[in-house]
């Protein structure tokens, strides 16, 4: 009925009637996660959130300070539950003061351009392998937000409902949710305080240093000669969309060998793989681990060690791991 | 009085609290017995493990809500100036033993296995196609048989080293994940959270 060029008409002007209004919501509720990943860096926010997954709950403080640029970006992170425990991070460093075990961390962190922020893939190509759907608004943290809900197309990786501040864009509340529709782990600010001041004092580590033991690890990814790792390394299989960000080697700030690291995401999940060089000291480890929605599992093949840790399911990242192999002994 | 609250919180999990839920949680900031204003939090959250509470989308959203009644929340006043670390350049064995301590009591008790380990060679049976030849693990002499992860938080101290080992890559993974920049949840809560030892 369809076949003349009338009705191949009447079917192209179905076809956008049915899909047109479903595409600028899908592009609509895109653009308002894209936003969301600006606004976190871009904005100066002071906020109290809950964490919570499984039976663990959690209330922490979140302090951000834009500072115009990756150099003067600046934030801290702090338990208010449980230990005194914080986290600050600035444009260099990454500072955890642990006031349970007295003692601080410093790791050097590779520079990263501010201007660069945002997405790493178009949404438009993230759409290959998610849905986005706008819902209902909802009201979080006194605060008018847009709600996303972002549908995986298939079972290798998890989906993501977020709410997003219909006035700054910013995230208040968001939730990874596991193929049942259970979550697995949420935040949600209970208060937050968008674009005031942020003074200096507030993003000062607030358990004193003093009397703790200070580590620092100054060794950035790929420094120093001699760091290698060996072997000819491919990943054979990676769920659809997934890209390589990264490969690296570095050494660990549990032990002092090489490991080569490899970083992919598709834009939202990432996942990174591990591999080090077994020593005859060594016990070699396999298995699974879990955190949240972080899953690790860790394989050996020839004299090397392999974890692979991502947020995805079990089965995604067991395959991703069993897929590693060594070129040299193919 | 102590009991009297949790058996309320406890009732505020189970959405049969009759009172609103800030009014109760006023009442444990201003109960004398909550010396730290931020113990009503400890609180919550050992009542919720206590009870062994699923997470669903209403708790948090009750408990946030209530939180949201407060007045706005202030973190530890004492403040003792800060030190500036010296360089160390040669302490990398320092930090790698320190990180993997703090890193045992901060992860550890948190990053559980899931499920026993397979044998090495069924892993390799059952697994996708891959070229590693998983199998001369096993015919190994010099090194140490497998472990699997549940078994690494006692026992030999290599066992202990490697556990450690997964600390680290999961606190690489979540500066990786940040610097991403993707939407969820952020990445260094799993680090700043804690969560007590599950009971064996």
């Amino acid at each position: 009925m369809l076949s003349s060029p009338a009705g191949g008409l009447a079917r192209t002007v179905l076809l956008y009637w049915l899909l047109l209004p479903g595409a600028a919501m899908a592009e609509s509720a895109a653009d308002l996660v894209q936003r969301a990943v600006e606004a976190g860096r871009v904005l100066d926010y002071d906020g109290v959130f809950v964490y919570q997954r499984d039976s663990s709950l959690d209330t922490m403080r979140l302090i951000h300070r834009s500072g115009g640029g990756s150099a003067g970006e600046r934030e801290r992170l702090v338990s208010l539950s449980g230990p005194a425990r914080e986290v600050v991070r600035d444009g260099s460093r990454v500072t955890c003061t642990f006031a349970d075990d007295r003692e601080v961390m410093v790791e050097k962190r590779a520079p990263r351009d501010l201007l660069g922020f945002g997405l790493t893939r178009s949404t438009a190509s993230l759409a290959d392998e998610y849905e986005f759907r706008q819902a209902s608004p909802d009201r979080i943290a006194g605060r008018q937000t847009h709600v996303v809900h972002i549908l995986p197309r298939s079972f290798d990786r998890y989906g993501y409902t977020l709410w997003i501040d219909q006035a700054s864009g910013l995230l208040l509340k968001s939730m990874v949710l596991g193929h049942d529709g259970q979550p697995l782990e949420q935040m949600q600010f209970a208060q937050i305080s968008i674009g005031g001041p942020i003074g200096d004092e507030l993003l000062e580590p607030e358990v004193s240093g003093v009397d703790f033991t200070w580590f620092t690890n100054e060794t950035t990814p790929s420094e120093g000669a001699g760091d290698t790792v060996g072997g000819d390394w491919r990943v054979g299989w990676l769920p659809a969309g997934f890209e390589i960000l990264r490969e690296q080697t570095q050494r660990m700030v549990a032990t002092e060998m090489p490991v080569r690291h490899f970083v992919y995401s598709d834009g939202l999940a990432s996942v990174s793989i591990f591999i080090e060089k077994l020593q005859t000291t060594t016990a070699p480890v396999q298995g699974y681990s879990a955190l949240g929605a972080v899953n690790a599992f860790s394989r050996v093949t020839d004299d090397f060690q392999i974890t692979v840790v991502g947020d995805l399911p079990q089965p995604t990242v067991r395959q991703i791991a069993m897929a590693v192999a060594n070129r040299r002994t193919e | 009085m102590q009991d009297h609250l949790e058996e309320q919180l406890s009732a505020l999990v189970d959405d049969e609290l009759d009172a609103p839920a800030g009014a109760l949680l006023t009442r444990v900031v201003e109960d004398p017995e909550s010396r730290e204003r931020w113990a009503r939090y400890h609180m919550i959250g050992d009542v919720l493990r206590d009870r062994e509470v699923r997470l669903t989308p209403d708790l948090s959203a009750r408990i946030a809500a209530a939180l949201e009644a407060e007045p706005v929340l202030l973190v530890p006043t004492a403040r003792s100036p800060v030190r500036t670390p010296e360089p160390h350049p040669g302490h990398l064995r320092r930090w790698g033993l320190a990180a993997g301590l703090a890193a045992v009591a901060l992860l550890g008790a948190s990053f559980v296995a899931r499920e026993p380990a397979q044998p090495v060679a069924d892993i390799a049976d059952r697994g996708p196609p891959a070229s590693g030849t998983v199998q001369q693990v096993g015919q190994e002499t010099a090194r140490p048989q497998p472990v699997a992860w549940q078994e690494l938080r006692s026992g030999p101290p290599q066992n202990v080293e490697f556990h450690r080992r997964l600390n680290s890559y999961l606190v690489n993974f979540n500066e990786q994940r940040a610097e991403l920049g993707v939407p969820g949840v952020h990445p260094y809560v799993r680090i700043v959270g804690f969560e007590a030892e599950p009971e064996p």
